[in-house]
């Protein structure tokens, strides 16, 4: 089951402790399939993001990135979106199946749980990574949790 | 059958004339906007809640992109609430998405438009909530945020 692949990717990634985003931080990425069999044009995958203070300082906002890792096709585009308390934020993969990860997203709503998403344009498998990190006002990485709702 | 119900229900509203982002005393809500209007802002998203009244099983959206078609430049709306999420794209040929719905039954549901580039498009999205016979049960939309 996807939601499962994508929660194991998680733990994984939180097991290894990889260091990622600035160099002071620690990984917090995780990858899936959305739309696996290729025929579901509103496929839409959704987890929470909780930030909190880890001790390395409140949370000011959170911070994705998406990398579509699937060849380009034609009309075929992967974005994420950030939503939290009435504000919400999104970002594109322009570029698909390169090595490059989207510009950022940056949702400024402080401490709490934050909802984000993965979509795409039309119908078609796409295979991809996302981070998130929930950061300080000074961009110092804090503490960051998930908890996977749905994936399709 | 809900699905051709709804689009003529949109597509009759809209030859009609756009109201615009306002509450609707119609059964149904349909609204127009520009979004990102100076054409800088990748990231521009407008979002709006509706408040879907007892007796509501399902809440449903269509979006439509009024602009003339630009390559890499897709017009989506997005339906929330509590962990459910979906999406609608809007063709680049000037019709409605596909209409898309999320059974959260009553309560609040979040609706969003966004795009996947920098570049102003105009839009038109309708919205309704609708008992388990998809007979409408009234929409109260309100205006979050608009980019």
């Amino acid at each position: 089951m996807k939601g499962n692949s994508l929660k194991k990717s998680i733990i994984t990634a939180a097991i290894l402790v990889a260091a990622a985003y600035a160099g002071q931080s620690l990984a917090h990425s995780a990858g899936a399939t959305i739309d696996a069999a290729g025929n579901n044009a509103s496929a839409t995958d959704l987890a929470e993001v909780f930030c909190y203070n880890d001790g390395s300082g409140e949370p000011d906002h959170l911070f994705v990135q998406i990398r579509d890792n699937s060849s380009p096709v034609a009309g075929l585009l992967l974005s994420a979106q950030i939503y939290k308390d009435n504000q919400m934020t999104n970002v594109t993969d322009t570029v698909s199946g390169d090595s490059g990860y989207s510009n950022s997203a940056v949702l400024k709503g402080g401490f709490g749980a934050y909802d984000i998403s993965v979509s795409k344009t039309k119908a078609g498998a796409r295979n991809f990574d996302i981070t998130y990190h929930c950061l300080t006002a000074g961009d110092v990485h804090t503490g960051t949790d998930i908890t996977v709702f749905q994936g399709q | 059958m809900k699905t051709p119900s709804l689009m003529t229900a949109f597509i009759a509203v809209s030859l009609l004339a756009a109201m615009g982002y306002a509450d609707s005393a119609t059964a149904y809500g349909i609204g127009s906007a520009v979004l990102d209007a100076p054409g800088s802002n990748a990231s521009a998203t407008d979002l709006a809640s509706v408040n879907c009244p007892e007796g509501t099983h399902h809440f449903s959206a269509a979006v439509q992109d009024n602009s003339s078609p630009v390559a890499g430049l897709y017009v989506s709306a997005h339906i929330f609430k509590g962990q459910q999420m979906t999406t609608a794209t809007a063709p680049a040929n000037g019709g409605w998405s596909d209409i898309v719905s999320v059974n959260g039954g009553a309560g609040v549901y979040y609706l969003s438009v966004r795009k996947t580039n920098v570049g102003a498009r105009a839009f038109t999205v309708g919205w309704d909530c609708r008992d388990a016979n998809n007979v409408s049960t009234g929409t109260d939309l309100k205006v979050l945020q608009v980019q």
